[in-house]
């Protein structure tokens, strides 16, 4: 026998061959290195390119909720109520193009991109993102003093920006680590800033903004802005800098060997969009040497309307100088809405789930800038008044939109004709399973004789709750992505305690769902391939996965369910049965897949723990 | 008479639930890769359903759901893309149909970045190679895609196998250089 070409791997691989011929070929490839390698070559490209397609699948309704609202934004000029989600090519462009920017040194080999490159291209990146209207960006950073050869720790503050992209508009609060107001600066939309500090009482000034090098020698760090567009006005010499990449940063270090004040820098940026994320400024050398560091806690965006005027306003009183009692005016401050928004998003989600609407029915809630909003097509009268009854606590609220629609009703009001498709009509001859000998054997029928009605209704039985469980999962596996992809960790770090944990009981339960149905499906299929021999168990969960490792470890879960629902429908369907073997679930491989996606789901349900 | 005509309609929307249940999210996925629009997808696969609807109530039920859903879905698709296309070349100078849209969310944008690169790809890949992959990766078997895209059963390999060549291929030709305005 000639051993497998590409194409007749492929088909055997689908479970496209005729079982005569699918049959040869495993007798084959057991003894054929050459076939098995190419086996492998070839299940390998299509598992690459599957992962391509999952990674770019919509992972969060909030990127495209939140994409809804720039395109209102861009619109609202011209009609304040105008939902016509009509795109505004430059508005896109804009943004596209911060992410063009970032994408092109993201996919770029290193070595071949110079500082001076990036630099310019995160600057670029911080253009397109601050000219793009419509939203604020709220930043938290650290920003630690330290001094001497022993570059001891001095002093640590907090510093709080808020800035309005598509304006001058912009403050900035310094606070102490008990958080006090130590220095604010504010910037009206006209640029006119207003500074309060101890050694400014209240400075108003056209805005003409100062490098970093200014502030540092004036003893105002706090004002130094965390960015590539600051940093770039520190280097002396382009040359004199040094590219190093790590972990998803890059990270640019600079050192003066001529004199000035400033004789070391460094700043980091993340890979992905090429965002300022930490800053070293050095000053000085031996006992006079200086030290600051900045590094971002944390950065959201959020919409305009949803955060309050009085952020951008200077405070009434003067700040706290140090004798006053603790007040914390820019954290009572934050996004009310916001929050209340949240807060109602996660009890939509709550009763959605509890009906079981999260398991792939087509509900959606999103969040615009004032409202919650709940849409579902359902496909019967009885199951919408279900969903109604079950959102009732929330009909009464101003900020909740609901709007629930069964087919029926959506068919008829759409005129005949809107949209004429024909189609043929097509026809796939039925029959048996492709593990239906194996599964019959299992059940009980003879070798050699027909099977009896019982045993042929027993076979069908099996197949319809095997292949219900791997559906489950399936559906258990995207509300558990689609649950969790709804909050960033900054977000979820906005969210109440209460709502926290309502957001990751939902998580977690929709977690050990997966391990129950991947434990139903070994519990059946094992014996019915590995007659006699005990199932393999999966491996304990390592520790607790970091919280920013969860996303990949859902990915990885989410890739491993279709994978087992691929193999057991095509196993188990009728319709493909003269088509193909549908080995996969025959194999070791398949349970040792199984096994891994139980210990994923383990992980993300440890996840959950609160901590 | 009355009767009957009740509980017909009464098995209509069981089998049509059933259906709704097993195919929708697969659906709507197919949808969001073949389009490459997540705004309309939506819309796109409640509209789908909404055939499928007026299909059981009028002529009956289809014999084979799945391929009959995948099929309206695929022809919905190219439908619209032609309208998109006529229309954006009326409104657009020339070769800016870019249209893939982008949100300012920090964590989203390299999900959105990576997102235009598979979209750009899967534009770069002929007709029936895309929708032969997109399939494949739907689990549909080899006779379905045949009866779908209206191709021979036993070119279904040979399509699945150079959809992915091609798709490696142009991947690499649009991730290595492309990008930069």
């Amino acid at each position: 026998m000639a051993c497998l070409d590409r194409e007749t791997a492929m088909a055997y691989l689908r479970g496209d061959l005729d079982p005569d011929e699918a049959e040869q070929w495993s007798a084959h490839v057991a003894n054929c290195e050459a076939c098995r390698l190419r086996l492998e070559e070839v299940s390998e490209m299509v598992d690459d390119v599957r992962h391509e397609l999952m990674v770019a699948d919509v992972t969060s309704e909030q990127d495209w909720t939140r994409l809804e609202e720039l395109i209102d934004q861009q619109t609202a000029g011209r009609s304040s109520e105008g939902r016509s989600a009509r795109l505004n090519a430059s508005a896109v462009a804009a943004v596209a193009a911060s992410l063009v920017i970032a994408a092109a040194v993201f996919w770029n080999p290193w070595s071949a991109v110079s500082a001076a490159e990036i630099l310019e291209r995160a600057t670029l990146a911080e253009r397109a993102r601050q000219e793009h209207a419509g939203s604020v960006v709220h930043r938290v950073l650290t920003l630690e003093e330290r001094r001497g050869p022993a570059r001891t720790l001095v002093s640590r503050h907090r510093v709080e920006g808020w800035r309005k992209t598509g304006t001058r508009a912009s403050a900035r609060r310094a606070f102490d680590e008990r958080g006090r107001l130590l220095a604010a600066e504010w910037i009206d939309a006209n640029g006119r800033r207003t500074v309060q500090s101890p050694s400014q009482p209240t400075l108003e000034s056209p805005a003409a903004s100062s490098s970093p090098a200014e502030y540092l020698a004036a003893g105002q760090a706090w004002q130094v802005e965390l960015s590539a567009t600051a940093f770039s006005t520190l280097l002396a010499s382009p040359d004199a800098v040094r590219v190093t990449k790590a972990a998803g940063t890059i990270s640019i270090s600079y050192e003066s060997g001529a004199p000035g004040p400033i004789t070391a820098a460094m700043l980091r940026l993340s890979a992905s969009d090429l965002r300022a994320i930490e800053q070293t400024i050095q000053i000085g050398r031996g006992e006079a040497r200086r030290e600051y560091r900045f590094a971002e806690d944390r950065v959201a965006v959020l919409a305009a309307d949803a955060v309050p005027v009085a952020v951008f306003e200077p405070e009434p009183a003067a700040p706290d100088r140090g004798a006053a009692p603790p007040s914390r005016p820019a954290r009572a401050a934050a996004p009310v809405n916001a929050g209340r928004l949240f807060g109602l998003e996660i009890e939509a989600l709550r009763l959605l789930n509890d009906s079981g609407a999260l398991l792939g029915e087509q509900v959606t809630v999103s969040r615009t800038r004032s409202h919650v909003r709940i849409q579902a097509m359902v496909d019967s009268e009885e199951r919408r008044q279900e969903l109604q009854r079950a959102i009732e606590p929330l009909v009464r609220e101003r900020q909740v939109e609901i709007d629930i629609q069964t087919f029926a009703a959506m068919a008829e009001r759409q005129p005949d004709g809107a949209s004429a498709v024909r189609f043929r009509d097509v026809d796939i001859p039925g029959g048996d399973i492709p593990v239906g000998p194996q599964l019959r054997r299992y059940l009980g029928a003879a070798t050699g004789e027909p099977a009896t009605p019982e045993i042929l209704e027993a076979v069908r039985a099996f197949a319809n709750r095997v292949v219900e469980d791997s559906g489950l999962l399936v559906r258990h596996a995207w509300a558990v992505k689609r649950v969790q992809a709804r909050y960033s960790p900054q977000e979820a770090a906005a969210l109440t305690s209460e709502a926290r944990a309502t957001w990751r009981r939902m998580i977690s339960e929709h977690a050990i769902q997966v391990v129950a149905h991947a434990e139903a499906l070994r519990a059946s299929l094992h014996p019915v391939f590995f007659p006699g021999q005990e199932a393999p168990r999966p491996e304990a969960p390592d520790d607790r996965s970091p919280p920013h490792e969860l996303r990949a470890v859902i990915e990885r879960l989410l890739d491993a369910a279709h994978t087992q629902d691929q193999a057991v429908r095509s196993a188990f369907s009728a319709s493909s049965a003269t088509a193909g073997s549908g080995t996969f679930v025959s194999t070791t491989q398949f349970f040792d897949r199984l096994n891994e996606l139980i210990t994923l789901a383990r992980r993300v349900d440890a996840g959950q723990q609160e901590g | 008479m009355l009767n009957l005509a009740k509980r017909l309609n009464g098995d209509t929307e069981a089998r049509f639930r059933a259906h709704y249940d097993a195919y929708h999210a697969a659906l709507h996925r197919y949808v969001c890769r073949l389009s490459g629009d997540y705004t309309a997808a939506e819309d796109l696969t409640q509209e789908v359903f909404v055939h499928l609807w007026r299909e059981m109530t009028t002529a009956g039920e289809p014999r084979l759901p799945r391929a009959w859903l995948y099929r309206v879905a695929t022809n919905l698709v190219i439908d619209r893309g032609r309208t998109l296309r006529r229309t954006l070349a009326f409104i657009l100078p020339v070769s800016t149909t870019t249209r893939e849209p982008a949100a300012p969310a920090v964590n989203a944008e390299e999900n959105v970045a990576r997102r235009q690169l598979v979209q750009r790809t899967l534009r770069r890949l002929p007709e029936p190679m895309r929708q032969c992959l997109l399939l494949h990766h739907e689990g549909i078997t080899g006779k379905e895609i045949a009866e779908i895209l209206g191709v021979k059963p036993s070119y279904v390999g040979t399509l699945v196998l150079r959809a992915h060549d091609r798709f490696k291929r142009e991947w690499e030709v649009v991730g290595g250089r492309d990008g930069v305005p």
